[in-house]
């Protein structure tokens, strides 16, 4: 710690300390005392001491020529310079940072790194605190370098994706400590943040270069093979070097498929399989594994991908029991009270909307149709079925058979005036229940042979299942995917910012003048309260 | 002495019982008796009839006068009766200068002996019948009460006495008993109540009071911390009536000087006292007045 003095020039008025002694020559030293009759203490020697003893300046004159010098210093501005003793350790918890090298991961590295020279810095840190990069408002204090367990650092951060580390603003950054960043280099957003901020001290680690990433798993129902699923698999080379991986689609412990790939540095490969529809979830694994494993695989789930139950009523004819049975995504099932979606064919009425019942409903109305006069038209609720255009010559209808509600239904299609297709909103109470499963009408007559054999039927049916699951069952995909770059682990230099190449300790000014103007100020007042004191004292008369 | 208030507060800590002064006038009335002026040289005296052994005339009888008193011889040879008067010895002029200045103020404990001591006099001449006048004196006439007789009189001096007792001297110069002079009367008796610290012992306002009035006594009044100081050190001492100041190194023997020069001082006072024909008697603020006073009075017989 350093003391000083902002202004010195001040501190040359100090010189005017002697003429306050010499203003004080005046001063009676000493306070008065009546007595009776003066000349009852005239004494010949003790009346030439005391006379030299009234040459002496009064002693108050010390306490103001400190009052006048502590007012002077406050002036010069003084202040303390000393070196921050709070430390904050900025880590970079990158996907990166979890390299495996000399069978540590470089995280390790870097806190046994942060250790030692923690324990060589003289004199000691008052308090250190670690703050995540990815989560800069998280801090953990530090108590040694074997505390950071890496699976607690991460318990419930490191999600896939991994979140991109950006740091916190410069400004955050507290101007009364030390920071230090732990890194490798490998995450261009820590980079482009060190460049920013500035930084007492760098720590980083990383040699690998080498890493290859599994950065896409995607699926989708196979329109050609039932049963299957259409697989892309995106396999990044971050690396410098060509890597050869082998790739695998496993479900649980079954393999379902495998390639070899040889990806050159910086590119990724596509790789495209068909395989069954499984119960459980799909991974895909390049092997061997690599300095940065965690991002050698990707998993996804297919439930969404498995065939949708549904029932069809007895009174449906049978183009519409085909229809079930060759679609991709359903599932025949008789009898199934559960099942997630009910065909039914009611006769000449809708039955009442009812609440009961889990699955998602389609009622084709049963009625006598009619052609209808003019050329179905997709309202704004089914725009993006726009594209899918019927006939007034081979499509007829029944007349709607009850009042459509402007507030709960919502008319899909339209003849003209007359509604064809109109999707049932259920409420729950006042409010539209989202949760409940949808009800799709029609009047179209889905048995008119000359409409079945068109091949829009087939298309305009998967419109009514889709309607009603609320879900783009022939095209819908599953996918997981990760930013390639944060699996780089290509170590890089920081960059710090200019002037600070050699980054030491941050010192810390602190004023204190206000310091010396209260201490002047006391000092007043006492001087105050004895002036007054004096002018009181002695005997009263 | 008529009715008036029993008890007489001079300040919080003195009163005075008039009963006590009734009683101080009764035991002080010997002493007091025959003070009619008796001057130094060829001077009238007072041609008063009253109490008394020196003839002073013949008057024709008058209803109230004392038989024994009628003369008759010369009733016989006027064919009227004649009564013989004598020269009323005990009733005389009185002046009790009382030193107000700040000398006496200074401690609180000379001037409240001072207020016992003149209105106890004063009462016990009121009470012999005497005419008796206050004066209060510093470096100018602080006060006067005119001569008079009787207890309207005595409350008229206590008056003036006690409201001199809030007043302060107004100015620190020093005193000067000199003034006084201008007051008195031929023949009169001057009573002089001081502390008579001035440097020259008043001697020469003495001298001067002296010479004008046919007796004088004088009463110096000291207090027992008179030479209090603080207890050591360097300190600046200040006269109280003249202002002058000077510093001092506090110690026994300076303590020891100053009581020296206080000694030397009343010795001289006392010679000088004596060389004048005045009574002159020292007293400490705590002593008893009545022991005070009558002391002095039989020193003066």
């Amino acid at each position: 710690m350093m003391p000083g003095f902002l202004d010195p020039l001040w501190l040359a008025w100090l010189g005017l300390i002697p003429f306050i002694r010499w203003l004080h020559r005046w001063q009676a030293p000493m306070s008065s005392w009546p007595v009776s009759a003066i000349f009852l203490w005239d004494h010949g020697e003790q009346d030439h001491a005391a006379g030299r003893m009234k040459k002496q300046p009064d002693p108050a004159w010390r306490r103001r020529a400190l009052l006048f010098g502590l007012l002077v210093a406050a002036l010069a501005n003084p202040y303390w310079q000393s070196e921050s003793r709070l430390l904050t350790v900025w880590i970079d918890d990158s996907l990166s940072m979890l390299t495996i090298e000399n069978g540590e991961t470089r995280l390790a590295t870097a806190i046994e790194s942060l250790a030692r020279e923690i324990d060589r810095s003289d004199p000691a840190w008052a308090e250190i605190s670690l703050r995540s990069l990815t989560d800069p408002g998280r801090a953990l204090p530090y108590s040694g370098g074997t505390m950071l367990n890496i699976d607690d650092w991460y318990a419930g951060r490191l999600t896939e994706p991994a979140p991109e580390p950006i740091g916190p603003p410069g400004l955050v950054l507290s101007g009364t400590a030390s920071h230090w960043l732990l890194t490798d280099g490998a995450s261009a957003g820590v980079r482009e943040w060190a460049g920013r901020v500035s930084l007492e001290r760098l720590i980083q680690v990383g040699d690998t270069t080498e890493n290859a990433v599994v950065s896409r798993l995607a699926a989708r129902r196979s329109l050609d093979d039932e049963g299957r699923v259409d697989v892309l698999v995106s396999v990044s080379n971050t690396g410098l070097d060509t890597a050869v991986r082998r790739l695998e689609l496993s479900s649980g412990r079954k393999l379902l498929d495998a390639a070899d790939l040889t990806i050159a540095a910086g590119q990724t490969m596509h790789w495209q399989s068909r395989v069954p529809v499984v119960e459980t979830s799909l991974t895909a694994t390049i092997f061997p594994p690599d300095s940065l494993s965690r991002d050698d695989t990707l998993t996804i789930g297919l439930e969404r991908l498995h065939a949708i139950a549904t029932t069809v009523g007895d009174s449906c004819g049978p183009a519409l029991r085909r229809a079930v049975t060759t679609h991709p995504a359903l599932l025949l099932a008789g009898g199934q009270t559960d099942a997630a979606l009910n065909v039914s064919c009611p006769r000449d009425q809708f039955p009442p909307v009812s609440m009961t019942g889990a699955g998602a409903r389609i009622r084709a109305l049963i009625s006598s149709s009619q052609p209808i006069a003019s050329q179905p038209a997709w309202t704004r609720y089914a725009s993006d079925r726009s594209n899918l255009v019927l006939s007034a010559d081979w499509v007829s209808a029944a007349q709607w058979p009850d009042d459509i509600s402007d507030k709960d239904d919502s008319v899909l299609l339209t003849s003209g005036e007359l509604p064809l297709v109109v999707m049932r909103n259920r409420r729950a109470g006042s409010m539209v229940d989202v949760s409940a499963p949808t009800i799709v009408d029609t009047v179209i007559d889905l048995g008119q042979p000359q409409f079945v054999r068109q091949p829009e039927y087939a298309v305009f049916f998967a419109a009514l299942i889709d309607f009603a699951t609320q879900r783009k069952l022939l095209t819908e995909a599953v996918s997981a995917s990760r930013e390639v770059q944060a699996s780089s682990v290509i170590p890089a230099q920081i960059e710090t910012r200019p002037g600070r190449s050699d980054p030491g300790q941050r010192d810390s000014t602190q004023s204190f003048s206000s310091l010396f103007v209260v201490a002047a100020l006391l000092l007043l007042l006492l001087d105050a309260a004895i002036l007054l004191r004096a002018r009181r004292g002695g005997r009263n008369g | 002495m008529g009715r008036g208030p029993s008890l007489i507060a001079m300040d919080a800590s003195a009163k005075i019982e008039v009963s006590e002064l009734q009683r101080f006038a009764r035991l002080a009335a010997p002493f007091l008796q025959g003070t009619a002026a008796r001057g130094l040289g060829p001077r009238a005296s007072r041609n008063r009839a009253g109490p008394g052994l020196e003839f002073l005339d013949l008057r024709y009888y008058q209803p109230g006068d004392d038989i024994r008193h009628i003369d008759w011889r010369q009733s016989a040879r006027r064919q009227r009766n004649v009564v013989r008067r004598f020269r009323d010895e005990t009733a005389a002029d009185w002046f009790i200068c009382a030193d107000s200045s700040a000398s006496v103020r200074l401690g609180g404990v000379k001037w409240p002996m001072t207020v016992r001591l003149a209105s106890a006099l004063a009462y016990a001449l009121l009470y012999a019948g005497n005419r008796v006048a206050l004066l209060l004196f510093s470096d100018r006439i602080d006060g006067f009460c005119h001569l008079g007789r009787g207890a309207h009189q005595f409350s008229e001096l206590l008056d003036l006495l006690l409201r001199q007792r809030s007043e302060r001297s107004k100015s620190a110069r020093r005193t000067h008993l000199g003034f006084c002079r201008d007051y008195l009367t031929q023949d009169s008796n001057v009573f002089v109540i001081s502390d008579f610290l001035e440097e020259d012992g008043m001697r020469k306002d003495l001298h001067s009071i002296r010479a004008a009035v046919a007796s004088a006594s004088a009463l110096q009044v000291l207090a027992e911390d008179e030479l209090q100081v603080p207890a050591t050190g360097i300190t600046r001492l200040k006269d109280v009536e003249s202002g002058r100041s000077k510093p001092v190194m506090i110690s026994e023997q300076l303590r020891e000087r100053a009581q020296s020069n206080l000694e030397t001082h009343g010795h001289s006072l006392r010679t000088n006292c004596a060389a004048l024909d005045i009574r002159f008697a020292t007293c400490n603020a705590g002593d008893r007045w009545e022991q005070v006073l009558l002391a002095h009075l039989n020193a003066r017989r």
